[in-house]
Parts: C-alpha cells; sequence; structure tokens
C-alpha cells in the first residue's frame, strides 16, 4: 500500500510495477459552455474497491460515462492495463469487460427480469440470419445469476415495472456484476435500499472484490465507503482534489474534501 | 405471438390486468356475437371469408405500423408510401417488365421510402411526427409525377387470381396477411433484433446504455414499415385492378387506430401482435356488419371512434 | 415451470373456446341468407361516398323509385371520393348477400372490376352508374355491364362552353379548375369544354382543385393575381364553382368575371339565383338513381334495357333557375326515359 499523501498520479503502482487496471490522466470533457471534467487524474488499482466522492455537479457521472463510451472525452488519456484505450462507444467498454449501473439503473421497464439481464448479450440458438431466442436458456440461467447474488427476486418472469425499487436496484447490479469481468462501476448502489438489501449489496462488493473483479463506487454514503472501500478520489468542480487510502482517513476528512473545506492535494 | 407476462398479485387466475391486454381479441369476439345476433348473414364462411380479404390489406400496413410504434415513433407516409408503391407496379407492368419485376420493384420503391424515414428521423434526430408528415406529402407529389395525376390501370389476371381465389373458403389475400403478421409476431418476439425494438421504445437511454445501436434499430423500423407498405401495394393494385394515386388517409389512420386498439403504447416499448390483427380485423368487422345490416352510412365513423376511445380507456388498466 | 405451463394452457383454452364457437355457430346454419321469391327485385347500388350531396341524391333517387315500385333497394358507399378500398368491401360484402341486380359508380376506372367478378359470375346483371369503368379491363376480367347509365360528360362540357362563350362575347382569357386527377368524369367534362372554346377563348391556366370548394377558392385567388385579365372560369363541378365565386367576390370581381359549373347541386342553383354563379349544367342524379332501379326492374325481369342510358343534363342560369329550384332534385323539363319499368 502506498502512503496516504502520495501524488494522485503516482498512486496505484505496486512494487511489481503491474499497470493499474485504469489510469486516466488529464481527462476534460465539456458540454457547450459547462465544462464538467477540468483535468481529472485518477487510478484504479486492479483487484480493488476505489471510492468517487464528490459534490452533486463535480463531474462524478460525468467521469463514468466517459469511462463507459457514452461519452468520448475532450482531452486526457484513459490507459486500460497500460494500454492507452479510446472508448468510443458502450459496446468497447463492454468488451473489455466493464460494466456499469447507472444511476438510472438502465432497465425497460416493460421487459421482464430475465430480457433484462440478458439485454443485448441474448442466448441465441440457430445461426446466422435465423437465430431465435433460447428463452428457455435465458430464464433458467436468470434465477441461477440471482440466487448467486442473493437476489429476492421471486419470478424472473415478471416485467420490472412491478418490481419495488429495492428489486430493481438488486437486478441492475446482479446484471453488472454477472457480465463485469474487469471493471463494475456503481453509482449511487443502494440509494434505493432498505438496511438489509444495502448489507447484502456491500457483501456482493465485497465478494466481487475477492474474485478479483475491480469495483468503482460512487456514493454519498460515508460510512459505506468507509465500509467497503479500499481507495477514495475526492471530484470538486471537474478536477481530482484528492485522494486517500480509506484505511488512513475518517469520515470528516473526506467530507471536508468534498465541501473544500479541507484544501485537497492538488489546489485549483 | 404475444408475449404473456405474468399474473399479477391475484395468483393464477385472469386478473383485470390481462383481461384488459387481451382487450382487442375479447372485443372482436363481441363485435362478432353482437352481429351474429343481429343478422344470419354474418356469421357464414362466405362473409367472414370476404371479411378477411377486404382486411387484408390494412392489417399488413397495421403490422409496419405496429414495429414503428414499438421504437416510440409514428408513420405517417403510409397514407402516400401505398399509392407511390403502387404507382412504380403500375409503371412497371405497363412498361412490358412483367409482374414479378414490378411486383419486386413495388416492394423496394416501399422500402426506398421507409428507409429515408428512418435516416432523418434517426441519424438526423428529427421528429418523427414531422419527418413522415413531410415525407407524406413530398411522396404523394412524387406519385403524382410519376402517374401524371392518372390511375394506371394495372390488367393482370394472376392478381386478380390473387385477389379473388385460395384454397376452399381460405383466401390467398388473408393468407399473405396472416404470414406477415406471423413473420411480425416472431421478428419482436422471438428474435434478438425484436428484444433491441422493444427496448429501444421502452427506454432509449437504457437500451443505448447496454450498446444497442438505437439507430439502427430505428432505421429496421421505419424501414420495414415501408417494406409493408410496398407489400400491401401488391395487394392494393390486385384488389382494385390498378394504381389510384390519391391518398389514402382512411387506410392510414385505421393502421394507427388498429394498432392502439390492439394494446401497443404510443410511448414504444409494448407491442401485441395478436392485438393488432384484432384491432384490424375489428375495424373492418364494424363496416362489414354494418353494411350487412343497412345500418346508415354516417354512424360508421362514430362506431370506429367509440371503439378506439374504448380500447384507449380499457388499456389503462393494463398497468 | 408450473405457472408457464398453466399460463399457457390458459391461452390454448381460450383460443380453441373462441374458435370452436365460431365454426359451431357458423356450421349450425343460422348462417346463408334466405331466398328470393319468383320475380323479387333486390337491388344494390355502391357509389363513392355520401359526403358529396351529388351521390347523395343518387341514393335518395334510387330509394325513392324502389318505394314508389315496391322493390328493395340498398344504397352503401365508401368514405370519401378517393376510398377505392372502402368502396371495394361494400361491394365484395354486398355481393355474398342475395341481390339481383347492381349499380356501381366507380372511384376510379378499374377498382371496382375485381371484387365484381363474383358477381358476374352468378350472372347477376350490372350497371355502370355516372362514371365510366374500364370495359377493356372489365372484359379481361369476365365482367361486362347490362348498360351504362350516367349524363353524357363530354355534352356538358361543350354545353358549358357556349354558355361561357355567349357571357364573354365570344373572345377573352378563361380559367379551368380541374376535379381529381385522373377523374374520368372531369377529364370528360373539360375536354368538350376546350373543344368548343378552342380558337375561340385564351386559356390561360388550368389547375386541380380536387372537387373541393375550400381549395377551389384558394387555386382562384392565386389564378385572379396572376391573370387578372381573365372574364370567365370553367369548373369541373359545383363545389368547386362555388369556391371560385367566393374568391372573385373577395376580390371584387362579380359581374366581371363569368363563372359556369357543372353538377347542378342546391348550393348551386341559389348561388345561380343569387348572381354570384353565372351558370351550372345540372346533372340530375335523382334521376340517375330512378332510371337505374327501373333498369334493374327491367333486367331482373327478363327485358331488355338498352347498353346506353343518357340520364338528362340542362343549363341552369338566371332564366330558368326559380323553375330548377322548385323543380329539384327532378328536372324540370320531361326528358326522353328508355325505359319504362315493367310489371
Amino acid at each position: 500500500m502506498t502512503d496516504a499523501t502520495s501524488n494522485p498520479e503516482a498512486a496505484g503502482l505496486t512494487a511489481t510495477s503491474d499497470p493499474p487496471l485504469v489510469r486516466i490522466t488529464g481527462l476534460r470533457k465539456s458540454f457547450d459552455a459547462v465544462h464538467a471534467l477540468r483535468g481529472v487524474d485518477l487510478t484504479l488499482a486492479a483487484g480493488e474497491v476505489t471510492a468517487l466522492l464528490g459534490d452533486n455537479g463535480a463531474g462524478k457521472s460525468t467521469l463514468v460515462r466517459c469511462l463507459t463510451g457514452v461519452h468520448p472525452p475532450d482531452a486526457g488519456e484513459i490507459r486500460f492495463r497500460g494500454q492507452p484505450i479510446k472508448l468510443n462507444s458502450p459496446d468497447e467498454a463492454r468488451r473489455l469487460g466493464i460494466e456499469t449501473v447507472y444511476q438510472t439503473l438502465g432497465l425497460i421497464e416493460d421487459l421482464q427480469v430475465w430480457q433484462n439481464l440478458y439485454l443485448n448479450r441474448e442466448l441465441t440458438a440457430g445461426f446466422g440470419p435465423f437465430q431465435v431466442l433460447d428463452k428457455k436458456s435465458m430464464i433458467s440461467h436468470s434465477k441461477d445469476i440471482l440466487s448467486r447474488l442473493d437476489v429476492d427476486v421471486p419470478n424472473v418472469r415478471a416485467t420490472v415495472r412491478r418490481m419495488s425499487g429495492g428489486q430493481r436496484q438488486s437486478i441492475a447490479i446482479a446484471r453488472a456484476a454477472n457480465w463485469g469481468k474487469t471493471l463494475v462501476i456503481m453509482d449511487e448502489p443502494t440509494a434505493a435500499l432498505g438496511v438489509r438489501e444495502t448489507a447484502a449489496v456491500e457483501a456482493l462488493i465485497r465478494r466481487l472484490r475477492d474474485s478479483a473483479v475491480t469495483v468503482l463506487l460512487i456514493s454519498h454514503d460515508m460510512a459505506q465507503v468507509l465500509r467497503v472501500a479500499d481507495t477514495a478520489y475526492v471530484l470538486r468542480r471537474g478536477q481530482t482534489v484528492a485522494r486517500r487510502v480509506v484505511q488512513d482517513t475518517t469520515g470528516d476528512e473526506l467530507v471536508g474534501l468534498i465541501t473544500g473545506a479541507i484544501e485537497g492535494d492538488t489546489h485549483g | 405471438m404475444v408475449d404473456v407476462s405474468a399474473p399479477g398479485r391475484l395468483g393464477g387466475h385472469l386478473s383485470v390486468a390481462a383481461a384488459a391486454r387481451y382487450a382487442a381479441p375479447i372485443g372482436l369476439v363481441v363485435v362478432f356475437i353482437a352481429f351474429f345476433i343481429a343478422t344470419p348473414n354474418f356469421l357464414t364462411v362466405g362473409n367472414i371469408s370476404d371479411l378477411l380479404v377486404s382486411a387484408a390489406i390494412l392489417l399488413v400496413l397495421a403490422m409496419g405500423q405496429q414495429l414503428v410504434v414499438t421504437v416510440a415513433g409514428i408513420d405517417l407516409s403510409v397514407g402516400s408510401n401505398l399509392p407511390w408503391s403502387a404507382a412504380v407496379l403500375g409503371f412497371a407492368y405497363n412498361q412490358g417488365w412483367g409482374l414479378a419485376v414490378s411486383a419486386l420493384l413495388a416492394v423496394l420503391a416501399g422500402l426506398a421510402v421507409g428507409v429515408v424515414n428512418g435516416l432523418l428521423v434517426a441519424r438526423l434526430n428529427m421528429t418523427d411526427f414531422i419527418v413522415t408528415l413531410g415525407s407524406l406529402s413530398v411522396v404523394s407529389g412524387i406519385t403524382l409525377l410519376l402517374t401524371q395525376g392518372n390511375t394506371v390501370a394495372v390488367n393482370s389476371a394472376f392478381l386478380r387470381g390473387l385477389a379473388l381465389n385460395g384454397i376452399g373458403p381460405v383466401r390467398w389475400f388473408w393468407v399473405v396477411a396472416f404470414l406477415v403478421a406471423a413473420l411480425v409476431g416472431f421478428l419482436l418476439f422471438r428474435t434478438r433484433t425484436g428484444t433491441y425494438l422493444l427496448s429501444t421504445g421502452g427506454n432509449i437511454d437504457a437500451a443505448r446504455e447496454a450498446g444497442i445501436h438505437v439507430n439502427r434499430i430505428r432505421l429496421i423500423a421505419y424501414a420495414s414499415s415501408g417494406l409493408a407498405c410496398g407489400l400491401a401495394s401488391v395487394l392494393f393494385v390486385a384488389r382494385t385492378g390498378g394504381a389510384d394515386p390519391s391518398l389514402q388517409t382512411s387506410l392510414l389512420l385505421s393502421s394507427i387506430a388498429a394498432v392502439v386498439l390492439g394494446g401497443s403504447s404510443l410511448f414504444g416499448g409494448k407491442a401485441s401482435v395478436l392485438g393488432s390483427v384484432a384491432g384490424a380485423v375489428l375495424l373492418q368487422s364494424l363496416i362489414n356488419g354494418f353494411t350487412l345490416l343497412g345500418i346508415s352510412q354516417y354512424y360508421q365513423p362514430i362506431a370506429v371512434g367509440g371503439v378506439v376511445l374504448g380500447a384507449a380507456f380499457i388499456s389503462r388498466f393494463q398497468k | 415451470m408450473h405457472t408457464i405451463t398453466r399460463r399457457r394452457l390458459r391461452t390454448a383454452v381460450l383460443i380453441v373456446a373462441a374458435a370452436s364457437l365460431l365454426v359451431g355457430v357458423a356450421a349450425c346454419g343460422r348462417g346463408g341468407s334466405s331466398t328470393t321469391g319468383p320475380g323479387e327485385v333486390r337491388i344494390a347500388i355502391v357509389t363513392r361516398d355520401f359526403t358529396n350531396p351529388y351521390w347523395a341524391a343518387l341514393r335518395d333517387g334510387a330509394q325513392a323509385e324502389g318505394k314508389k315500385q315496391g322493390v328493395t333497394v340498398e344504397v352503401q358507399a365508401g368514405e370519401s371520393e378517393t376510398d377505392s378500398t372502402g368502396e371495394n368491401a361494400k361491394i365484395s360484402t354486398l355481393a355474398g348477400q342475395n341481390y339481383n341486380c347492381f349499380g356501381v359508380v366507380p372511384v376510379n376506372a378499374t377498382n371496382v372490376i375485381t371484387p365484381l367478378v363474383p358477381v358476374a359470375q352468378k350472372k347477376i346483371p350490372i350497371l355502370n352508374l355516372d362514371t365510366q369503368i374500364d370495359p377493356k379491363a372489365s372484359q379481361q376480367a369476365g365482367v361486362s355491364y347490362a348498360s351504362f347509365i350516367g349524363s353524357d360528360n363530354l355534352s356538358a362540357g361543350e354545353q358549358a362552353a357556349a354558355a361561357l362563350l355567349a357571357r364573354m362575347g365570344g373572345h377573352g382569357d378563361v380559367a379551368i379548375l380541374q376535379g381529381i386527377a385522373g377523374e374520368q368524369n372531369g377529364i370528360n367534362r373539360q375536354q368538350g369544354f376546350s373543344q368548343v372554346v378552342a380558337g375561340k377563348l385564351n386559356i390561360v391556366a388550368t389547375q386541380p382543385a380536387d372537387y373541393d370548394q375550400a381549395k377551389a377558392q384558394t387555386v382562384t385567388d392565386a389564378i385572379l393575381k396572376a391573370h387578372p385579365e381573365i372574364t370567365g372560369i370553367f369548373a369541373a363541378n359545383d363545389t368547386m364553382g362555388l369556391g371560385a365565386a367566393q374568391s372573385v367576390r373577395n376580390a371584387g370581381l362579380s359581374g366581371k368575371v363569368s363563372i359556369i359549373s357543372v353538377d347542378g347541386i342546391t348550393a348551386a342553383l341559389q348561388a345561380v339565383k343569387a348572381g354570384t354563379l353565372s351558370g351550372t349544367i345540372s346533372q340530375y342524379p335523382f334521376a340517375e338513381g330512378e332510371l337505374a332501379v327501373q333498369a334493374c326492374i327491367n333486367l331482373v325481369r327478363q327485358q331488355t334495357v338498352p347498353t346506353r342510358i343518357v340520364a338528362p343534363i340542362a343549363l341552369i342560369d338566371s332564366s330558368n333557375v326559380d323553375k330548377a329550384i322548385a323543380a329539384f332534385p327532378q328536372p324540370f323539363v320531361p326528358f326522353a326515359n328508355p325505359l319504362q319499368p315493367g310489371k
């Protein structure tokens, strides 16, 4: 583990100099007059849970969308396992094994649970232009996916519209966790969940980390961050202002960094 | 080909939502029974067979419209795409290029309009209502130019046979229409593309985030509607013996009504092929029954409108 | 799995129940229509729509004659002047019922032929009403018509031309408002008109207004602006003539621009009386309807009917408009009726 006040850019390098899973340098993104990202540096160490913190409008969601190919950045570099990459579409991000649970969950309400779990990853029978959906397999595998992650959805053939907020969130997380082979990004994953469900999700996050899947977690819940994350980055107004090892910091310090009460490591 | 969802909290028996889902087929049965009681001439093999023939063109158009509505769009160009494709058929046929080539050209002509609609809506991000309204006019003008405003007679014994014959009471016309319906149902509910169509209509952002090429999917939807018009134009020419360049607004509005009747949501994401088929046949049955009963022409639009409103009301119970 | 099979079973049962209901009922013989008695006449007439008062008058004439002669007359129509498939559906529905004579006004030259094939195959006589159906296409389909009943639209155009020439003093610039593109009667009227005025009047504008009053008004506005020197307008039907009259009045040119149209609907007669329309070539769709029923009666009773029955037309202008209005919808002068309805 590197020391607490390290330079954010140098962080994440292990002694064996394996490149970090993701290394972002100088990322910039603007939407017309709004400068959402004004030079963000971030490193995700493989197999770790990294928390991304920041107030509303700090740029967290934009950063996530750059990382998942929804919005290609204007400037800056993203390196994946040491190789610079350009993610121009969600497809390319998925191919690298990056899965995301957006705050909006990305579920199609009028489709059934199994259809959502297999969205754009449908199993088919047959070949060429005569491919037919293999519903039976998808339905039975869905049951496995959900039960493996302890998700309480009694009927995978129900439409998502009939699910409670907590169930929907669990389905979205289960989907990302199932398909995400390298990196799973979660944006406020327990926002709509009760205590028990939150605990289940946090257990899931730990399980992911234990199976060498990297997790990027956006959360406003300091207690949660302290419970599950290994590293925390703080964004303020489109820039990285601090990196902290979670073990070595406190909730108060993180909050202070977010609001600006405490000066970050990089200024301005 | 209905995507049956699980029963609601009421467990395994028919819930209100399920009944609402089947509103169109149930309504169809109700109308059939009502006309059966009112006149002995309605529920005969000959009359029903004939009714389905009359509904065939509308059915094919409704299937195209169904796909567009599924992606939360609407295709108003159907009203002129149909006569345009028919005009191409008539033109080619009277040039002596043979029926097969002419029919193929008609289908391609319809497809072309659909592709243009799809490109404008999906790639250039223009509002579908406005795009298809615009193409409705443009294509109408092009059709008038091609035909010089005249109806082009198409004298084909084969087409006449297609319109009149079949195997016993099973007429080719509705065989074609039902085949199209089966194809669309298969596409929507048994293939990946169908899932993408439903997703794009249901939540375009979520679909995009999942990596679905929503623009391509919308293009496919509009192209399919154009293709349906092209196919329907062959039936149209067979039935009317020629290509009439006039705008077919009645068929356009009925194609939308049939889809709405069937339970598909105009906001996209929810489709029912069985419902749309039932809707189209229901609309035609009303006209047929009223004709048999000699009910004044003026009541017919009131009845049709009433049915559409009723369906809209019932669909609120589908949640 | 259990719930899935139960659901599928429920769907299947529903479908099978509905299907057997239909099949059982159809087979049980409530189907089939009653047989016609000997000599009983049951006439079916199908026209384009009832929103055009012209066809409404045809219907009224047919129904009045039917009542007078004590025969069944069923009149149905499509939804609009261009509703070819709607009209087809009516014809094929009625073709399956037991009518023994048909009268049809087509939307265009060919649209009614195919649904009439089963009628022809049953050897039921068919009358072509008002607008001619393509004879060659009909013949190829095996459909022939016992008679064509309609006014002579060529002659109507010629009479309109003569009337307009008289009013314009034999010279000047004239505009023509055409009907729906491709509609045969309009084409014939225009042809008759153009032939008669050739070399005498200068046709400066020819525009379609689709038999629509509002459209005719807009089109005339444009024509008057582009050609302020015109002194005459020929409209292929009355609704367009009325629209042109409104435009001329708005432009303050009433009295300077003469307008003649064809059809003879009530509104046009009123306009002639008011002086905003110079004249109309009145056709008598009411009489056409009567003639159709009379012809059908003869055909069913195996009596001969001439293959062409000309329905009367007459120029209505300020000199005879009062008489015309009084006699409406009948012609106000007796016309030669080649039919004597049989007993």
